[in-house]
């Protein structure tokens, strides 16, 4: 029941990105993104110690979040940090491939972890209106993507993007390559409230990887909008630990903005 | 003989009213700050208030209400943007109205064309050649500025962002003096890079007016030279409801406020004729309160 568990998603998707990063990687971490931001911290306090990450808006280095503040443009992300880079010098980093691992989101995310930020419908008479696109073209430089977000249904999984925002595989082998990207760089994983997806090699399709404590696969199947590949054994996403869960909210969340959202 | 007297410095020092008369109708004007922190509101409400319209808006990667109630009063030509939202507060819903209905001419752009458009702009140089790899995202592919070109040397086709150059600038800074020497206590974002790559005038407002003594004792500080700078503004709290990094936080129940109302039509010109049309910035002040901006204001000393 999810009422009973002792972590809310928000924490549950922090930790399980904070798994998968890696010692060596420079990271970037967008606005309010708090999942994320949690996850670098995270990961720093117990496996990656040398993971470098950057606060997108504000442009903080490794700042210590303690608490973690309601935008990453907010001047209170800076604290902590070990310096603190403009806007051009981190689009350079962008531009130069320098970045390991970007965090990403949109209003829609397809079978090939395209995401569009832009707007649903027709483009020139959207029925839907989003914000726009600001950092996610810079994924078309990234080595690694990791998609999060807590809107696992059928508006957000759909079978195509009605934008291309950022890329991730666009129309799966070959693509990539066919429009002057890295064939195998790109998106790696999605994080819901739901499941843990990643991408198989040889489709680039999204697949199914692990389903979070709660979940049945039959709640995810009806929530995603085209046919999620499946694994032979899907396994469940280990829920965060103690020692996770006291990381997170006592030196990293301190005032719980994971637990209220 | 005695030395000939230094004649007295240019001061740049304007009214909030005086600054906003500089700008003519139908300019391209940058407003700076990113997101929900740092542009320049008083400047965009007495811009309002003068009825300067047909105006190019050129934003940071990011704008809020800055850009939103600008939309509202519906006399922009054109608006250039990467990111019009409310970040963690909601979405903006007068450029939501204007661009699903069609009434808003907008130019989509990302923090690429954005930033390196700007990078351009303030080299003089005609566009920025983007680096191989920088394909596949379709703002390149509806937005007509953008261009490929193809390297003479290597064969290679590069995706290209024409030089953005707005007439005017519009910037906030925590700290200021007379002279235009402008201090940023958090990132100064794009605000040095809109400065640099406006043609005719930058207007600096600022929450907090320095004399030039205090600049010279911590020059590194500086994050806008003065030469760059036409006009001073000092307005206290001139970034509400937004936050001026390193000295007071957003007002989020007034952000809240202003979405609610301008989720219809007639609720915007509430919104406008309350806080905007028929007031001044002393008056708005007033209505906020001395009490909300202490509390907005606690806790906050420089980063």
């Amino acid at each position: 029941m999810r009422d009973t568990q002792p972590y809310t998603i928000a924490e549950l998707i922090a930790v399980v990105l904070a798994r998968h990063l890696k010692d060596d990687w420079l990271a970037i971490v967008g606005t309010a993104s708090y999942e994320a931001a949690t996850a670098c911290r995270l990961a720093q306090l117990t496996h990656a110690p040398n993971l470098n990450w950057l606060f997108g808006g504000v442009g903080a280095l490794n700042p210590q979040l303690k608490p973690m503040p309601p935008s990453s443009a907010d001047f209170r992300s800076m604290r902590g940090a070990e310096a603190v880079v403009g806007i051009d010098e981190v689009g350079d980093y962008e531009l130069a491939g320098q970045i390991d691992l970007f965090f990403a989101g949109g209003i829609q995310i397809d079978r090939f972890g395209n995401l569009n930020l832009c707007c649903t419908g027709d483009y020139s008479r959207p029925k839907f209106r989003g914000p726009g696109s600001v950092g996610l073209p810079f994924l078309s430089k990234a080595k690694n993507i990791f998609t999060f977000t807590r809107a696992h249904n059928r508006r957000t999984f759909v079978e195509r993007v009605d934008f291309i925002s950022g890329v991730g595989n666009l129309d799966g082998p070959g693509s990539r390559g066919r429009a002057g990207l890295v064939e195998d760089q790109g998106p790696r994983m999605v994080v819901t409230n739901l499941a843990v997806m990643d991408f198989d090699p040889k489709s680039k399709r999204m697949r199914l990887k692990s389903l979070h404590p709660g979940v049945s696969l039959d709640t995810v199947v009806k929530n995603t909008g085209f046919e999620l590949l499946q694994p032979a054994h899907v396994s469940q996403t280990p829920a965060p630990t103690e020692e996770e869960l006291q990381l997170v909210r006592e030196e990293i969340d301190t005032e719980g903005i994971l637990r209220r959202i | 003989m005695a030395l000939k007297l230094q004649i007295a410095r240019k001061e740049k020092l304007l009214k909030l009213e005086e600054a906003a008369a500089l700008i003519p109708s139908r300019s391209t004007v940058a407003v700076g700050g990113l997101g929900l922190y740092g542009a320049p509101m008083a400047m965009v409400r007495e811009l309002i208030r003068q009825g300067i319209g047909d105006l190019s808006l050129v934003l940071p990667p990011g704008s809020s209400i800055a850009a939103d109630l600008l939309i509202g009063t519906g006399s922009l030509r054109e608006v250039l943007c990467s990111y019009i939202g409310f970040e963690d507060i909601g979405l903006a819903p007068n450029f939501r109205r204007a661009a699903e209905s069609g009434t808003l001419r907008i130019v989509d752009a990302d923090e690429a064309f954005v930033v390196c458009g700007l990078k351009a702009g303030a080299a003089r140089s005609p566009f920025f050649v983007l680096p191989e790899g920088m394909s596949g995202y379709e703002t390149a592919r509806v937005n007509p500025k953008y261009f490929c070109i193809l390297d003479p040397r290597t064969g290679k086709s590069h995706l290209c962002v024409p030089a953005i150059n707005p007439d005017i600038a519009l910037i906030h800074a925590a700290q200021c003096d007379t002279y235009g020497n402008a201090r940023h206590l958090g990132n100064c974002f794009t605000d040095l890079l809109m400065a640099k790559a406006t043609t005719k005038r930058v207007i600096v407002s600022c929450d907090e007016l320095i004399d030039v003594s205090e600049t010279r004792k911590n020059p590194q500080l500086t994050s806008i030279p003065g030469f760059l700078v036409d006009a001073v503004v000092h307005v206290p709290y001139g970034c509400h409801p937004l936050s001026s990094p390193g000295l007071y936080q957003r007002d989020d129940q007034h952000l809240q406020l202003y979405l609610e109302k301008c989720a219809t039509e007639s609720g915007l010109h509430e919104y406008l004729a309350e806080f905007v049309l028929g007031t001044d910035f002393a008056e708005y002040k007033s209505k906020i309160g001395g009490e909300k901006f202490e509390l907005l204001s606690k806790g906050n000393g420089h980063a």
